[in-house]
């Protein structure tokens, strides 16, 4: 499963990097598998960033991905 | 101090329109209120209101647009300076977001700047960040239309956004209705109608996310059978009645006999702020799917009452009605609340995040006067994809309202500083806002492109009408003088100064 997260995360906590090959159970599972490689970014995810799986957004990260090609990691937009 | 100490009593607002999600003097008054042991009430003047609340960013934005000779665009390259004020927050993401929204472009590159600078820090403005962008790409995409003898709506049409493109966080756009605007706009007698002396017209579309996000709703049965809803979400424009029509469609019964209030936050589960054209989309998919349940209780008690087996019982008109002709109605039910388990009720929290974006398109006709330069609005139209317009009315005074907002960012409004950075016109008399009498009726056309996530279509309407007005009078300012129009507001002595320079 293709994970690609989009600015400011790769800068802010993968030093650039953006896209990762993970498996995981579920959303919840795989923000723990990306905080192992940057500790402190299960934190800010769960404050600053949308899920969106195969093109649609995600509110519930106990949301099973068996057979989910992609995740983005996209940052929170404030509205007014 | 726990958050749960903490107890907020919505009042009655006029409107909401981004400046009121923050908040100012409340955390003052709490502790003071905690010294002193009183209660503590504090108001800003209108300086203060102007000096101290935050306004809308300003941007300076620099704008390249390609395309073939056909009209297709090719490529977009955009990068802007937002004036975030002491501190960082300016609505820059949402800009940048509004520069990929509306149009496929190939290739695009946009880079977006949060300046910070030793001035008052600005705020959420309906849409924050959205009119200040939209207003670089509608203006080039006008330059464009004309470079090309291309009717400016034809552009847009050919470059709109459809269902399943690419929206710009690289999730595919769904059922979004920016093409059935555009074709509407066209369709419209406004597009086609004469022009006076000194008159050209304008137009342009617009493009915003909108949002879902947490919310919480309860409905509760009367023993009359009558229906009190209660939510989380403050009524900043006439969402109270959104709620009672969802909830009285969903349960088939009059609107009349709906009630609704708003809770203080010790007394109903979390909702999120209201803001983010959000509150008729996520709090309003609460109150339908608590009413949902509300009905399946009204017909499993009907089925006892009746000696029915439940899924023999139809729920319709506001009553259950079994196989063999009988039928109870809502209030028969409810008031049978001592021979069950209790009186009906049901809360539900939800965080829908399938709600889709907004789309515009206003067309404006504008008379500059050659001596002075003053720029009068003579008619306007806005075009808006509404998704499912819940209460007409209500979502018609919305684009409305956007309308006249953003004319007024066009045409006057601006915070002007003195050497020290300090605002030097804090008050109406400077600070020049539209007036009744400054407009004509703005005219509304309400595109319906149902979400099909929400159980009534609801879309976000609140906020995309304030993005495109600026473009659109600037572009008909432009035709009319023929010069590019590219800073705000187009205060008189700027479009004299203009025309003057190009004499």
């Amino acid at each position: 499963m293709l994970v690609t997260l989009v600015e400011p995360f790769p800068q802010e906590f993968f030093a650039g990097r953006s896209a990762f090959e993970l498996a995981a159970r579920n959303l919840f599972a795989l923000i723990r598998a990306l905080d192992v490689q940057a500790p402190g970014f299960a934190d800010a995810a769960e404050m600053r960033a949308v899920l969106v799986v195969d093109g649609v957004a995600v509110a519930d990260w106990s949301t099973a991905l068996g057979g989910v090609s992609e995740v983005l990691v996209l940052p929170k937009i404030a509205g007014g | 101090m726990p958050v749960g100490d903490l107890r907020a009593y919505p009042l009655e607002i006029g409107g909401g329109f981004g400046g009121k999600t923050g908040i100012y003097l409340e955390p003052v008054a709490m502790l003071l209120s905690k010294k002193s042991g009183r209660p503590v009430r504090i108001a800003m003047s209108r300086e203060e209101v102007f000096c101290g609340s935050g306004p809308a960013p300003g941007v300076v934005a620099d704008i390249t647009i390609g395309a073939a000779a056909d009209g297709t665009l090719v490529a977009l390259k955009l990068e802007f300076w937002s004036q975030a004020g002491a501190f960082p927050g300016s609505g820059v993401h949402s800009g940048a977001m509004t520069a990929l929204g509306a149009y496929r472009v190939a290739d695009a590159h946009v880079r977006g700047w949060d300046v910070l600078s030793n001035f008052p820090g600005t705020k959420a403005y309906r849409a924050p960040g959205a009119p200040q962008i939209s207003f670089a790409l509608e203006s080039v995409l006008d330059d464009l239309a004309r470079k090309l003898d291309m009717d400016p709506i034809d552009l847009r049409l050919k470059n709109a956004v459809r269902p399943g493109d690419m929206g710009p966080m690289r999730a595919p756009h769904g059922a979004i209705g920016y093409v059935e605007c555009l074709e509407a706009a066209k369709a419209h007698p406004h597009w086609s109608a004469p022009l006076g002396p000194n008159q050209a017209r304008g137009v342009a579309g617009a493009f915003w996310s909108n949002y879902g996000g947490p919310s919480t709703a309860s409905v509760a049965l009367g023993t009359d059978g009558s229906v009190m809803v209660t939510t989380g979400s403050p009524d900043i424009g006439g969402s109270r009645a959104s709620m009672a029509i969802m909830a009285a469609e969903t349960l088939q019964v009059p609107y009349e006999s709906v009630r609704v209030a708003i809770a203080d936050t010790g007394s109903i589960g979390y909702s999120m702020i209201t803001g983010g054209s959000r509150v008729t989309f996520a709090t309003g998919k609460a109150v339908v799917e608590a009413c949902q349940k509300i009905t399946a209780t009204l017909v499993e008690r009907a089925a006892v009452l009746m000696g029915a087996e439940p899924s023999e019982v139809i729920w319709r008109d506001g009553a259950a009605h079994s196989p063999d002709g009988a039928h109870l109605t809502i209030a028969h039910i409810a008031a049978k609340f001592g021979q069950f388990s209790g009186s009906i009720s049901a809360e539900v929290s939800i965080n829908p995040l399938d709600y889709l974006p907004g789309f515009a398109v206003h067309i404006c006709d504008t008379e500059v006067d050659p001596e002075t330069g003053h720029v009068s609005i003579k008619r306007y139209t806005a075009v808006q994809d509404v998704g499912t317009a819940i209460h007409p009315d209500y979502v018609e005074g919305q684009l409305q309202g956007g309308a006249v907002q953003g004319i007024g960012w066009a045409l006057n409004e601006a915070y002007v500083f003195d050497a020290k950075g300090r605002v030097d016109n804090p008050g109406f008399l400077d600070y020049r806002m539209p007036v009744a009498s400054d407009l004509p009726m703005i005219d509304t056309v309400l595109v319906e492109v149902p979400n099909p996530a929400h159980p009534y279509g609801v879309k976000g309407v609140g906020e995309v009408p304030i993005v495109p007005p600026l473009a659109t009078v600037a572009n008909a300012v432009s035709r009319a003088t023929g010069l590019p129009m590219r800073t705000l507001p187009l205060s008189p002595d700027r479009v004299w100064a203009a025309m003057n320079s190009a004499r």
